[in-house]
């Protein structure tokens, strides 16, 4: 019993000692350690703030988006966020309030999101929309590059929620920016050959003149470039249309979608009222844009509509 | 320097070189020997603890019960590549970013328990001191070889930068860029280069051996 309690007892010393040297280390290089850390950030605070002085914030983050906190004595606040979008290696980007709340500057430091698509969220267009807003303000989405934008948008959320807690700015968390207007273009002739969207007419209710068509279309999932589409036996999700014709001018006067089964986030901007209208009256030979960054879904209206007034014709 | 002495430092270095020799430390000498920077900084960060703990531990080998000789050495060695991993992070950064988690698994460098075991734990303070020593600095030339091999044929480039202020020292392209061999900057170069440097090694002494005994 002795034995073993002077055995531990030298140990506990032995420990304790070490603790102690470490302790010393410790006081003398941290310090440094916290300055060089600053000192590489200070290149990328320049970018926003030129020549202040700066220190850094304890990060009381919950998200984990927000990678560094860093105050600009009397100027404002600099958040560097990380977050993935669409690329399997995540984007970089500092934001940064003004003490008044207004954006001070949003500077992409890495992003290898898709040029031309998620890109566009680092490019000059989105970046003065976003300079041009404060912290109390919901930040947009871009069409077309959903899931970058949303990665953005949630790690300003994450900034703002911290910034407005500091400065104590009253705001509403939860408000989402007006959706953006739908880009289309790249306009698809319904006299094209989309076979390959196979649209299969399910039913079909006759009411007068108007003939209303229930059309299942393969979706962006079916595309095969192969031509192999479904040999792999896989039963894919379709999108389902409602689709009305008038058998006098042999033009369609609705499109309505009532099942989705592409991409979230994507092809579901499709199914915007704004964008069905717009093959209202539509005939066999008239040309439809497509929903920029949705062309496949769009393609699935043009295939549906097609389908419709080909059985019309007949 | 003694005659004895002068023989035990060349045994360090040569036949019972650490890594080619003994084929202790591998892990990382095989992880981190991508270029002569790392293998420097990580010679000499080995050989500081190696010296420092057989230093303390032959200091109070008269002191450490036998039963918990193992757990203090550990203790006394975690502390010090805590303490070498805490400068190196404040004065070398792109040293300590370039070795990562390596400094820290220089505590289970079997090199170090082993020389505290084998040696410090039995001998008085100063060969222990010079035994870590040669025993690092055989360690540092090994690493040396492995890197120089791989960074010459890897990337063609051989170069030397200071670790506090990242100055590139010299760098010299010796093999143009079209004829790099990028398979020794991988683990695969790192594995074929030790296994040559290890047989190389492995002959020579063998020859010695052989010469020895025809006399």
């Amino acid at each position: 019993m002795k034995k073993i309690i002077y055995l531990s007892c030298f140990l506990g010393l032995v420990c304790a000692v070490a603790g102690g040297a470490l302790t010393i280390v410790n006081n003398a290089t941290a310090p440094i350690i916290e300055a060089m850390a600053l000192e590489s950030e200070k290149a990328n605070l320049e970018l926003i703030y030129p020549g202040a002085n700066f220190s850094e914030v304890e990060n009381t983050d919950e998200t984990g988006l927000i990678k560094g906190i860093y105050q600009a004595e009397g100027l404002g606040y600099i958040y560097k966020v990380e977050n993935y979008g669409y690329a399997s290696t995540p984007f970089t980007f500092l934001i940064a309030f003004n003490n008044d709340g207004t954006v001070a500057g949003y500077q992409v430091l890495s992003s290898s999101e898709t040029s031309g698509f998620g890109s566009r969220c680092f490019e000059e267009d989105y970046s003065n929309q976003v300079k041009a807003l404060t912290s109390a303000d919901a930040f947009p989405l871009l069409s077309g590059a959903t899931l970058t934008s949303t990665g953005v948008t949630n790690g300003i959320d994450a900034a703002k929620a911290h910034f407005n807690n500091l400065q104590g700015i009253e705001y509403d968390p939860n408000a989402k920016a007006e959706a953006p207007a739908l880009a289309t273009g790249n306009p698809v002739s319904l006299s094209d050959d989309l076979s390959s969207f196979d649209a299969k007419i399910d039913n079909e209710t006759a009411d007068g003149n108007l003939v209303t068509y229930t059309i299942r279309v393969k979706g962006y999932g079916l595309i095969d470039p192969e031509g192999h589409a479904g040999e792999s036996g896989h039963e894919y999700a379709r999108n389902y249309y409602d689709v009305t014709v008038d058998k006098d001018t042999m033009s369609i006067t609705s499109v309505k979608m009532t099942s989705f089964g592409d991409t979230e986030g994507i092809g579901d901007k499709v199914n915007n009222e704004e964008y069905l209208a717009l093959f209202e009256g539509a005939t066999l030979d008239s040309e439809i844009d497509t929903v920029t960054g949705a062309t496949w879904t769009s393609k699935s209206v043009h295939a549906a509509c097609k389908a419709a007034l080909e059985a019309a014709n007949q | 320097m003694s005659e004895k002495k002068k023989s035990s430092f060349a045994t360090g270095l040569i036949a019972e070189n650490p890594v080619f020799g003994l084929y202790l430390g591998i892990c990382s000498t095989l992880a981190i020997s991508t270029n002569i920077n790392n293998a420097l900084g990580m010679g000499v960060a080995v050989t500081f603890v190696l010296i420092m703990s057989n230093v303390i531990i032959s200091l109070m080998r008269k002191i450490i019960p036998d039963e918990i000789r193992i757990p203090v050495y550990i203790v006394i060695i975690a502390s010090l590549v805590t303490i070498v991993e805490m400068l190196i992070h404040a004065y070398a950064p792109s040293l300590y970013t370039a070795l990562g988690a390596f400094i820290s698994l220089i505590v289970v460098n079997c090199i170090i328990l082993g020389r505290a075991e084998a040696f410090a734990s039995k001998n008085p303070v100063l060969p222990s001191a010079f035994d870590g020593l040669s025993m690092g600095c055989g360690y540092t030339l090994s690493l040396l070889a492995i890197s120089f091999i791989r960074q010459l044929l890897g990337t063609g480039i051989i170069s030397l930068s200071n670790p506090f202020t990242d100055a590139t020292i010299f760098s010299v392209t010796i093999i143009p860029e079209n004829y790099i061999i990028s398979l020794f900057t991988s683990q695969t170069g790192a594995f074929l280069t030790f296994a040559i440097c290890a047989a190389a090694l492995s002959a020579y002494v063998n020859k010695q051996k052989k010469k020895e005994a025809a006399k």
